[in-house]
């Protein structure tokens, strides 16, 4: 055991005391305050949750982004997983395997797909993505990459992010014994009946699992982002920290890595307790 | 099926679910497909489309600062990694699986709450922390942290997955004299190998597809893993050519997919392996 736990305190447990040391301190890259940084407190969080700051604009973003990645592959990945009962293997097997593939490829990949699918049309010669070509064809044009790239990026999340709840309640639906459906139908239950007072009572610690999984697997979205934006327009919390590392800063991005932990930790933590064995 | 005779209009239900689905379905591909016609298309463009089929994409980009060396950098950080991974987890979870240690519990749920940390928000502090230690710009210093970061989820999966070797096993070769020792790599070991391969591979899979850790950590091209040097390609929007980065992904994706694949089915025999014994 202490190999691993030798290497889990001096690079795991070890970066995040630096973190909260460092997001104290005025520390930059290079020049003075490289060597001989300051103490300054919490000044570098106030910055980051002033009013009107790119700081708040990130948290917002970050807010959004998350609950609505979670929204969409939750309700998606259910939706997908109740239509798959009862359907035969060569249509199961289709949608699966389309789905899963896309949460298979990297991360960047997905971000080039994105950024081409939703490629606005050139001013006066056309083109651009498929979206474009086909919303042209019905007299429409769109410019979401730039205008909302929010919702540009919450798309290609939840395609992206949609195979794991599909398989998280694919196995779980699976689990619910058809007796219990049946005798519901049986008494009357119709579809949505059924959803709402046999499936979803079932499903209640599951889904609880799943959505914390999903938050804490959103918070730290990185690479998809910035393929698709370039790390410019829409910047979320893990974006404004590479925009201010990338111009030289230590002690500011630092601080929003504090903050992610501890978003992190808050939702790691009801994550700990759902998991207990006896937890209702 | 034997819902369906006691649900009123089965038919009628059947149809629209399999119309929905497969409408999910084309939505989910319709994006991908880009993806692999532009890559064997001369003029590839931005929309789904195939005008000449060619494989010259793929010729173009394979070159050795291109494609090959970031290939073989990118084997080199996700393998040694996940190597690493596999077996610092295996010997971790061993003792955490088999004997009441005073901390094991406290250990273990630490260990998923570290596992559960978006990764992403220690990389920076992580370079700052690597400039003390000469790790900055170091192939070593991007297989360390990659470990570290994937090791707390793969010692709890190793270790629940060494649960599931029933103990009675181990102790009937205790009987017939086995030590400690002997019983871990002749009994358990055999037993838990398609567990650590699936833990190497999602290990592998995981790093293979992680751009943000290399691309803060390393600066010389030379030492670029692929996830790094297909981004630099793209790097110029608007000046790279549609189809190459398309064969570049195809690429980039295919050691993955691949693996995916393998894997698949060694989780299902270690599976199988597992009833077996049961039964």
């Amino acid at each position: 055991m202490i190999p691993a736990v030798a290497l889990l305190i001096v690079f795991f447990l070890g970066p995040i005391i630096w973190a909260v040391y460092t997001s104290l301190t005025d520390q930059t890259l290079s020049g003075a305050t490289a060597t001989h940084a300051q103490f300054i407190g919490i000044k570098n969080f106030r910055e980051l949750f002033g009013v009107g700051t790119s700081g708040i604009r990130a948290v917002l973003n970050t807010a959004i982004f998350t609950a609505a990645c979670v929204l969409i592959q939750n309700a998606l990945g259910l939706t997908i997983a109740l239509l798959m009962r009862r359907r035969n293997r060569y249509v199961r097997g289709t949608i699966g395997a389309i789905v899963v593939s896309c949460w298979i490829v990297p991360e960047i990949v997905a971000g080039f797909v994105w950024y081409s699918f939703l490629q606005p049309p050139v001013p006066g010669v056309g083109g651009g993505g498929t979206v474009s070509v086909v919303l042209h064809f019905f007299g429409l044009t769109q410019n979401w990459l730039t205008t909302i790239p929010v919702l540009t990026v919450i798309l290609a999340n939840g395609w992206r992010g949609t195979a794991f709840s599909m398989l998280v309640y694919g196995a779980a639906v699976g689990d619910i014994p058809p007796e219990q459906l049946e005798s519901a139908s049986v008494d009357g239950a119709n579809g949505l009946a059924r959803l709402r007072y046999v499936i979803l009572p079932t499903l209640r610690k599951i889904i609880a699992t799943n959505t914390l999984l999903i938050t804490l697997q959103t918070l730290g979205v990185f690479t998809l982002i910035f393929t698709i934006t370039g790390g410019e327009q829409g910047a979320t919390l893990p974006i404004l920290m590479w925009q201010q590392f990338n111009i030289g800063q230590i002690g500011y991005p630092n601080a929003i890595a504090v903050v992610l932990l501890i978003v992190g930790g808050f939702f790691a933590t009801f994550y700990l307790i759902v998991l207990r064995p006896d937890a209702d | 099926m034997k819902l369906d005779i006691t649900s009123p209009s089965p038919n009628i239900g059947k149809v629209v679910a399999n119309g929905v689905l497969i409408l999910i379905g084309i939505l989910f591909l319709v994006p991908m497909t880009w993806l692999i016609l532009a890559s064997v298309d001369g003029n590839a463009g931005l929309s789904v489309g195939l005008s000449h089929f060619t494989f010259a994409n793929f010729k173009k980009v394979w070159t050795w600062n291109l494609v090959a060396r970031p290939l073989l950098n990118g084997l080199l950080i996700s393998g040694v990694t996940a190597l690493i991974v596999a077996v610092f987890s295996a010997l971790c979870a061993y003792p955490l699986s088999r004997y009441r240690l005073r901390f094991g519990n406290s250990f273990l749920y630490t260990v998923l709450f570290g596992a559960s940390l978006p990764a992403t928000a220690i990389v920076i502090p992580v370079y700052t922390l690597f400039i003390h230690f000469h790790l900055v710009n170091s192939i070593l210093g991007v297989i360390i942290f990659e470990g570290a970061g994937a090791l707390p989820y793969s010692i709890w999966l190793t270790k629940n997955f060494m649960d599931g070797v029933p103990i009675d096993i181990e102790e009937a070769a205790w009987m017939d004299g086995a030590g400690t020792l002997d019983s871990l790599r002749r009994i358990v070991l055999p037993l838990v190998i398609p567990g650590l391969v699936a833990m190497f591979v999602f290990t592998f899979i995981e790093s293979w597809g992680n751009f943000f850790a290399p691309f803060i950590l390393l600066s010389s091209p030379s030492k670029f893993p692929i996830a790094v040097s297909i981004e630099s390609f793209f790097g110029n929007r608007g000046e790279v050519i549609y189809g190459q980065l398309a064969a570049f992904s195809v690429i980039y994706s295919a050691p993955i997919i691949i693996l995916y694949l393998l894997v698949q089915r060694v989780l299902s025999a270690g599976f199988r392996l597992e009833g077996g014994i049961k039964g």
